[in-house]
């Protein structure tokens, strides 16, 4: 039994974390091998940021900690203590991501939407850094997001458009 | 399982000393994470990401020692590594996504001592020293005699990378770093080539080339090297150059590609990359 | 073209607020206090007969709740669209690593992972049928009771041994392509739970949930009214999740445990579990006389089905029925197998048995040009079959045909009239191509099978409307297009519509979201029910015209009464219906398709020669959807569509060896990226009118991705003067063939 033993150890959530959530504060136990993705997730509920490989493939966990675009499902959650993180549900106090959204929608970037949240994250990451960001600049900044819908002609339109 | 986060080389030093095989050390967590078994039968998991003194770039005159928890982003925003380290510059531009740079470190990369890793050639072809850290001892060893073997390297348990320090590019210094992944992002290399070489009056002189993802370990040219040091860039010593890398390369075929390709595709790169620096 | 007020125009996502916020709620974000987590003890082994199952040590692991195995199924143990071939749970053999033995529900997901290692399986490890060619062979192992062969088509039409004889020149290739994986960013995954009417609810992201009721209700062996489906919206599908993929998990260990369930797959077990593309070979032999004229067709094609049926045998229907593609041939004959292997399970996909046969049909047809010294757009134009000719099959094309106004769009497409000037490069080892492809796809379902769409429009207490539909968004934005067309015959404001989608409790039943269908079926419906309900209106206020605007009822241009007033005064509801109309006559196994979508794709490649490499600079997508609904969707549709064919094309290949997948991962099996995917990306909508559909409109779902290979692969050709008769095209590919020809001095690379 001591994988059993070695897989409850490992989950037991002993160590205590103040995240910085959306201009809100969280203080929960996590244990040291869990991802900020399973604690957005699985215990907040924050399900705005997806989960689509776990392994940093696809971008769809994408996030904004202490101003860097990071996947979550490879950040510990532990790492992430003390941290400001930017979600998709902070949406309602940032003006950028707001523009992103409208632009998003206008563009019609949005088809499944599973890439969505990642994709406007990975764009409020670049616009902020770069306000005026070229076509292959984009492209750039979202390379790192898989979409198997929209093919990203759209989601770089919608990019670019938030800029203006 | 207990967390560690110091502050200092030296707490780090003497907590990692403490628990041995049993410290899972963490820094950037974009290859552990992915590694099943990472944290199996470890009591603690030590992450470097609080130890300020590892994040710098601080130059010389004629030298760069970059921190071992600088990011490949850090690399990319950093002037004198821009300016100084093409070849680095050039890998780290080419490496894994926007990201995974925000939080790989380069010793993490270092120390994953992946063949594919992207960091190690132009580390290589820098002729890059490694400074690591036990206890309080301070040890110096040569990047291109730091690998055993696919993933081993000679770092001891309890023993930290601290510094990487290479020289500098000069004004008469030559170098790229092409990748050949399997995508334009987000791809681990199927083959890569690192080169630096000073060129004064036509002829290149200490020419150095390294080649990744072509054998167990990163491989540090000798052939090509050698054939390369004193003579003049043109279609035809270039040619040969690129023959001899196809010749000194042992690749495998495995999921990502073949060994076939991977030789062929190394002497190419050489052809393509080098042909721009051919005096008119 | 008639001018509409919203059919036609970009019209904004109606689902777009919820996704850009993070709001939506996909299955995989489905969490309930006191759920169970599930885990699904997969096969290791491409084939073995089980000997023994024993969850003894694993249930007593705290935490554990409930193991079940095939012992636990009340029902049939059994499921496939088609052919209920596959077990929920194994209990005699297992078929294709993947195939699913145990559930294990517990309080955690760590602890529900755990205790997999706990159960023990005896297995007799059988030697895998790892090719269909072995599957084939007279003493090769007997898959299923009926034998390894899901299904065997023949057809013949003229002579084509006397049509070969007397043809100018024949060409004969062998062609190969790819498993390929879905890659939906969503896995499989959902929850399930009881609702306030005491029905179990199954929430899994799928394609037709009345149809997930009834393989659940034989599953658990209870009545269909007991059971829930929800599956929209989705997190992607393609085809792969049409057929159950966790239902019956989620539903066994709820309708078990009176629990709430939850799963979620990761992505390597998605990739291990879940259906992929049919792998296929393709004999294909082509006459044609030096006029241009094609004369015969020999087409043999040998598809892998993997482990168990699921759509395998339509999904081959449409291989061979599309094997002449848009072509007249006076003379063919068309055969194959689809046979069962051990070589993973193969599902539907977008295409649906489509893409293999163009790509072998477009490149012959590429290479018959070049013999024959013939333009190879104008030797399409020779070809094209005409109305009144029949296809391969000795099919009847009745209804629109697009394929003429997309060869003449391409002719007037940019790419085509400056190719020799895109073609210039910079440098000597890059070398760039033109190529371009047409294709079809058959929409619904065939002949004899059900293929019908019920919809609702009900005026609500609140004074909007809500539409109800059967069908679920995928992503692919049919949901948008249905109000839009209510809209339309309304003449009515977008935000006086709602819409409720794929809740089997709440919704009638509009068939699957599958083979093109939705906006043309589902769409057309819709369309009745819009008119029902404009009409009923009318009548009430004895009037012809019919306005709606801020909420206000304008009959003959006199407002009447408020959309408000009239809901507390009446209940309004109106039913719409749409039966997808077939063939007259049957060639069998619900062959053939009336309907078709048409397609044509050029692409302008780059290749560089010193390392093998493809990009890919430009494309021109010309599409025929009938009556377009939704601009923007159509071009989002075409741009998704395009780059999901190069990773088809070029990158992607979900491998399997001696049974076993060799790249389970994202890591290892290759999607393109943003930097892999053009940005120049031209849709047009080329003018056609569907008459059996009420608006004109036909799917496009499919057709936007079925001709881009071989465009991709002909454009290849062109750049560098080198074949190729197996999908991806890889750097690996083109280099060694390349060198080959240098080093057997195969006469110097293409002077392009």
């Amino acid at each position: 039994m001591s994988t059993l033993e070695n897989a409850v150890s490992t989950q037991k959530d002993n160590i205590e974390i103040t995240l910085n959530i959306n201009s809100k504060e969280y203080k929960l136990n996590v244990s040291p091998t869990e991802t900020l993705i399973s604690v957005l997730r699985d215990k907040l509920k924050l399900t705005g940021t997806k989960y689509g490989c776990g392994e940093g493939e696809c971008g769809a966990c994408s996030i904004i900690m202490d101003g860097n675009l990071v996947n979550s499902c490879l950040v510990l959650a532990v790492q992430a203590n003390n941290s400001e993180i930017l979600t998709i549900e902070g949406y309602e106090n940032d003006e950028l991501i707001k523009k992103l959204q409208d632009a998003f929608i206008a563009k019609g970037a949005v088809q499944c939407g599973y890439c969505t949240p990642g994709m406007i994250m990975s764009g409020r990451a670049l616009l902020e850094k770069n306000p005026c960001p070229t076509e292959n600049e984009i492209r750039e900044a979202i390379s790192g997001n898989l979409c198997r819908c929209t093919g990203y002609v759209k989601i770089v339109e919608a990019i670019k458009s938030a800029t203006e | 399982m207990i967390y560690h986060a110091p502050k200092t080389l030296k707490e780090f030093a003497s907590i990692a000393s403490k628990y041995g095989k049993e410290a899972a050390i963490v820094a950037g967590c974009t290859d552990v994470l992915i590694k099943k078994n990472f944290f199996d039968n470890k009591k603690t998991v030590i992450s470097t990401n609080e130890i300020e003194e590892i994040k710098k770039i601080e130059e010389t005159e004629d030298k760069i020692r970059i921190g071992a928890g600088v990011t490949f982003t850090d690399l990319l925003c950093s002037k004198p590594i821009k300016k100084h380290c093409k070849a680095l510059y050039e890998a780290a531009k080419v490496c894994g996504s926007v990201q995974i740079r925000n939080r790989a470190t380069i010793a993490g990369n270092i120390i994953n001592a992946s063949p594919a890793a992207d960091s190690i050639p132009p580390l290589m072809v820098s002729d890059a020293t490694l400074i690591l850290f036990k206890d309080d001892k301070e040890e110096r060893i040569k990047i291109k005699d730091f690998f055993t073997g696919p993933g081993k390297t000679k770092l001891k348990h309890g023993q930290i990378v601290a510094y990487i320090e290479l020289d500098k590019d000069k004004d008469n210094t030559i170098s790229f770093y092409r990748k050949i992944g399997t995508r334009k992002a987000l791809s681990i290399a199927k083959a890569s080539v690192a080169f630096r070489a000073i060129k004064t009056n036509g002829n290149l002189s200490s020419v150095n080339v390294s080649y990744g993802s072509v054998g167990p370990t990163v491989i540090n040219s000798v052939k090509a090297r050698e054939y390369l040091e004193n003579k003049a860039l043109t279609e035809s010593t270039i040619e040969e150059a690129s023959l001899m890398a196809f010749g000194e390369v042992s690749p495998i075929d495995d999921v990502r590609s073949t060994a076939e390709y991977r030789r062929l595709v190394v002497k190419n790169v050489m052809i393509e990359e080098l042909r721009p620096f051919i005096d008119n | 073209m008639a001018e509409y007020r919203y059919l036609g125009k970009p019209v904004p996502r109606v689902d777009g607020r919820e996704k850009v916020t993070g709001k939506v709620l996909y299955p995989s974000d489905l969490y309930f206090d006191n759920q169970l987590y599930i885990s699904i003890l997969r096969s290791q082994y491409p084939y073995a007969r089980i000997k023994s199952i024993d969850t003894s040590r694993a249930e007593k692991i705290p935490g554990v709740v409930k193991i079940l195995t095939h012992k636990d199924v009340p029902g049939i143990n059994a499921f496939g669209i088609a052919v209920q071939d596959q077990p929920v749970f194994c209990y005699d053999y297992v078929r294709y690593q993947g195939d699913a033995i145990a559930a294990v529900g517990a309080e955690n997901p760590a602890i529900a992972e755990e205790a997999l290692k706990h159960i023990f399986v005896e297995y007799e490890v059988l030697k895998p049928i790892t090719t269909p060619e072995e599957a084939l062979k007279e003493d090769a192992p007997r898959l299923h009771k009926n034998g390894n062969i899901l299904n065997y088509k023949y057809f013949e039409k003229g002579n084509i041994h006397t049509a070969f004889d007397e043809s100018d020149i024949v060409i004969e290739h062998e062609y190969q392509t790819q498993r390929q994986a879905h890659c939906y960013l969503e896995t499989e995954s959902g929850a399930a739970y009881y609702d306030e009417d005491g029905k179990l609810v199954v929430h899994v992201g799928g394609q037709y949930p009345h149809r997930d009721v009834v393989q659940l209700s034989r599953i658990l062996a209870i009545p269909e009214d007991n059971i829930r489906a929800i599956n929209s919206p989705v997190g992607g599908g393609f085809g792969g999740k049409d057929e159950l993929t966790v239902q019956a998990y989620l539903a066994l260990m709820t309708h078990i445990t009176k629990r709430p369930s939850r799963i979620f797959l990761e992505r390597e077990e998605s990739f291990l579990a879940g259906g992929k593309r049919h792998p296929v070979k393709i004999k294909l032999k082509t006459g044609v006389n030096k006029d241009g004229k094609l004369t015969a067709m020999d087409f043999y094609a040998l598809s892998d089905t993997g482990g168990y049926a699921s759509l395998g045998g339509p999904v081959f229907n449409l291989t061979v029925e599309h094997s002449g593609g848009v072509y007249f041939f006076p003379h063919a004959e068309v055969e194959g197998h689809c046979v069962y292997t051990n070589s993973g399970f193969q599902v539907a996909f977008r295409g649906f048995g489509v893409p293999q046969s163009l790509f072998a049909l477009e490149t012959q047809m590429d290479e018959m040009a070049d013999t024959l010294d013939i333009d190879r757009l104008e030797f399409r134009k020779i070809n094209l079959l005409e109305r009144g000719q029949k296809g391969a099959i000795d099919n009847e094309f009745p209804l629109s045909i697009g394929s003429h106004a997309i060869v003449n769009a391409i002719e007037k497409g940019d790419i085509y009239k400056n190719r020799n000037k895109l073609k210039k490069t910079s440098k000597p080892h890059l070398k760039r191509g033109v190529g371009f492809a047409l294709g079809l796809q058959g929409a619904g379902l065939g002949v004899g099978l059900p293929d019908f769409a019920h919809t609702r429009i009900r005026l609500l207490e609140d004074g909007t409307f809500r539409l109800y539909m059967g069908t679920s968004e995928m992503g692919q934005g049919n949901a948008t297009c249905f109000i839009q067309i209510a809209a339309e015959i309304m003449n009515c404001e977008l935000s006086d519509l709602s819409y409720i989608l794929g809740d089997t409790g709440k919704v009638p039943d509009s068939g699957s979201a599958t083979a093109s269908r939705t906006i043309y079926a589902v769409g057309a419906s819709i369309y009745y029910a819009a008119k029902r309900m404009k009409e009923k209106i009318l009548t009430l206020y004895n009037g012809k015209k019919l306005e709606i605007r801020e909420r206000t009822i304008y009959v003959d241009d006199q407002p009447k009464q408020t959309l408000l007033e009239l809901a507390r005064e009446q209940e309004l509801e109106t039913t719409g219906e749409f039966i997808v109309p077939t063939a007259k006559e049957c060639l069998g196994d619900g062959l053939p398709h009336i309907l078709y979508g048409y397609s044509g794709h050029v692409v302008l490649v780059e290749v560089n020669t010193l390392t093998g490499e493809t990009e890919v600079l430009k494309a021109e997508c010309y599409l025929d959807a009938g009556t377009v609904v939704n601009i923007q969707g159509l071009e989002g549709q075409s741009e998704g569509g395009l780059v999901m064919g190069l990773g088809y094309a070029l990158t992607e290949n979900s491998i399997v060896k001696d049974g076993y997948y060799v790249n389970p991962r994202f890591a290892t099996y290759i999607l393109p990226t943003a930097l892999d995917s053009p940005l120049d990306i031209k849709t047009v909508a080329v003018d056609v009118y569907e008459k059996s559909n009420p608006i004109g409109s036909k799917g496009i779902g499919e057709v936007v991705f079925t001709s881009v290979a071989p465009a991709v692969v002909n454009a290849i050709y062109d750049a560098i003067c080198v074949r190729f008769y197996s999908l991806p095209v890889k750097p690996e590919d083109i280099l060694l063939n390349l060198n080959y020809k240098i080093k057997n001095q195969e006469g110097a690379l293409c002077p392009h």
